[in-house]
């Protein structure tokens, strides 16, 4: 039996990527067209990027959608470890079941109902919305994703090694920040950076929550191509999408650097 | 009468409602190497887990130096473990392994670095320090954990199943490279094992443990020559158990007792201390295979039967024969292989003998 593709197979596969990136590939080239009709190719040219960077409105609405997307994720980092800790560590509690339900629910939960229900808390307990709304919003989404991750390096943790650290002689503040947290550090990261992109790519939690001052890109985005798609919005597009890809190869980096160094 | 290192007293350990350990009492003296040894679930590692913290027994007392140790976590007792699994931090190097117990006691840099090169050097690890926990054999594994758990001088080392990891020849090396570390460090070892090899071969004394109790303590040669039970004799070694009858009347003390098992009468001995026996009362005879005799001659024993060869299994260095006896019992001979012995073949007549001193009768 051989592993290669057969024609068929070959063809399959390349119509699944197209089905992928063609469209994303599309959004890129337009980014570098000159002609400011979309849809028509008028060579090539960078104006756009430079025109993007005049657009005030497009510039404040990215910095608020990076602090919210750094915010949140570092939040949902903290809880959702801490979750996880629970969840693997203090065994078959009462309600254990319940509070796995509970941590994992915001994850399949329509996004428009989580967002209509903290909208719906934020008035009732009278909290002006702006930028913190939104990052609570997010970090409660982000939190479940980091707990999932978090909890699935634990479940293959080997307790002999805690045990061991406790045994030589480190408190269990000593055994945390020595032995457990260095191990599932690689997971924590993982879980930051997926928080953090998607703080950065969601609307709807951000359209319920946020108030004025406080819009995130994708809303700006979305605002601006109702009344059209412009090469600036393929640009803006394209930026986003190479900054999201370093993000990850970062992470990816420095998973590989925490395996390797001691 | 100076308190010993370790004493447990009246020990308890239960889940749910299975008694893991059960009113279990023993002793462990200063520079001691004993071993616990017992079938899996025995509650042998629930006592070792016991005495290092990391368990609280619901009853009992585990006491060291005399002073009583309940309430003191893991990390505040002076008894390191050598972890079945070894435990080596996967993200310190072999060098920072060894240090994490002098760090935690808070030991100087330059200082540090002395001991740790001295256990190195103790397990002959020099020039591996840099390395890490997955760039190492497993017999090199074993040699870091022990170090490790040597390394902060601990009055009492525990050790969990420490050659299990480890292929045979290998086990072997290390079984005499351990009791070495022990005598010359002179730190008290308990190794809990259900390899009996393991324990007869290092322990100066063995508990034999059995569903949650010590079922007979002594040194490795007592314990295997003088098993106090059935189960113990079964357990140990390769015995032969043939069940019969007291014949006639129970001399006082120690002597041969003669004891019938169905058409055959086999005359074997009785510990002086035993309870005593009765004419008529079910009892085990227990020889070992190694102590029956096996000659195409006749011989001038005791207990002489004849019997013809039924199953050979060559092992090397010695031979297992299952031999039937003209009568209704079938026995186990061990026979070491010589080259001038000329060799058995199925269906062939031997004779078997054992003096009586080799047969020890217990109850049932």
């Amino acid at each position: 039996m051989t592993n290669r593709l057969g024609y068929g197979g070959l063809l399959v596969l390349l119509f699944a990527f197209a089905f992928l990136y063609v469209p994303i590939g599309l959004l890129v080239a337009y980014s570098f067209n000159a002609s400011k009709l979309v849809t028509v190719w008028g060579g090539f040219s960078t104006k756009w990027y430079a025109s993007l960077l005049q657009n005030e409105a497009l510039l404040s609405a990215a910095w608020v959608s990076l602090r919210v997307a750094v915010a949140s994720a570092f939040i949902a980092s903290v809880l959702g470890t801490l979750a996880a800790l629970a969840l693997a560590r203090y065994g078959r509690f009462r309600g254990r079941t319940a509070f796995a339900a509970m941590i994992y629910a915001p994850m399949v939960m329509p996004e428009v109902v989580i967002g209509l229900a903290l909208l719906l808390m934020f008035v009732t307990l009278d909290v002006e919305r702006g930028l913190w709304t939104v990052i609570i919003a997010h970090a409660t989404l982000g939190m479940c994703f980091v707990a999932v991750v978090v909890h699935a390096r634990l479940a293959r943790f080997d307790r002999s090694l805690e045990e061991a650290a406790m045994d030589l002689g480190a408190g269990p503040v000593q055994t945390f920040a020595l032995v457990t947290l260095p191990l599932i550090a690689p997971a924590i990261v993982a879980g930051f950076l997926l928080a953090f992109t998607i703080s950065l790519d969601d609307f709807v939690l951000a359209s319920f929550v946020s108030g004025p001052g406080s819009t995130t890109l994708p809303m700006r985005i979305y605002a601006q191509v109702r009344l059209g798609v412009t090469p600036e919005i393929n640009a803006l597009s394209t930026l986003l999408l190479g900054f999201v890809g370093v993000v990850v190869l970062l992470g990816l980096a420095f998973g590989r650097l925490l395996r390797r160094r001691g | 009468m100076p308190a010993p290192l370790i004493a447990v007293e009246g020990v308890t350990k239960s889940y749910g409602t299975v008694r893991a350990v059960d009113d279990v009492s023993l002793n462990i003296e200063g520079g001691e190497f004993f071993a616990l040894l017992g079938p899996s679930g025995c509650g042998k590692t629930t006592l070792m887990r016991m005495i290092a913290g990391f368990e609280t027994p619901d009853a009992g007392r585990i006491l060291l130096d005399g002073r009583d140790l309940a309430g003191d976590p893991p990390n505040r007792r002076p008894i390191n473990m050598m972890f079945q699994s070894y435990a080596l931090f996967p993200h310190m190097s072999v060098e920072k392994n060894i240090a994490f117990p002098l760090r935690r006691q808070g030991m100087g840099s330059a200082d540090v670095a002395q001991r740790v090169a001295d256990m190195l050097r103790l397990v002959q690890l020099q020039g591996l320090g840099a390395r890490r926990p997955d760039q190492l054999s497993g017999g090199q594994k074993a040699r870091v954990a022990l170090a490790r758990a040597l390394a902060g001088r601990p009055r009492l080392l525990l050790l969990d199943e420490p050659l299990s990891a480890l292929d045979r020849k290998l086990r072997e090396e290390t079984r005499f490279e351990l009791a070495q570390v022990q005598r010359e460090l002179g730190v008290a070892f308990l190794v809990v094992t259900h390899d009996q090899d393991e324990a007869m071969a290092m322990a100066q004394r063995v508990a034999v443990m059995r569903a949650g109790r010590i079922e007979q303590l002594g040194a490795p040669r007592a314990v295997y020559e003088r098993p106090a039970s059935r189960w113990l004799a079964a357990f140990l070694g390769d015995a032969n158990l043939i069940d019969g009858v007291v014949e006639g009347s129970m001399p006082q003390g120690a002597g041969p007792v003669a004891v019938r098992a169905g058409e055959t009468l086999l005359s074997a001995s009785v510990d002086a201390d035993a309870a005593p026996l009765q004419a008529g009362q079910a009892v085990s005879v227990a020889i070992r295979a190694e102590r029956i005799g096996l000659s195409v001659d006749p011989p001038t024993q005791d207990n002489i039967f004849c019997g013809e060869v039924r199953d050979i299994a060559y092992l090397g260095g010695s031979s297992v024969y299952r031999i039937a006896c003209d009568g209704d019992v079938t026995v186990r001979a061990a026979r070491l292989e010589s080259a001038d012995a000329a060799p058995l073949r199925r269906g062939d007549r031997v004779f078997i003998s054992w003096p009586s001193a080799a047969a020890r009768v217990l109850a049932r």
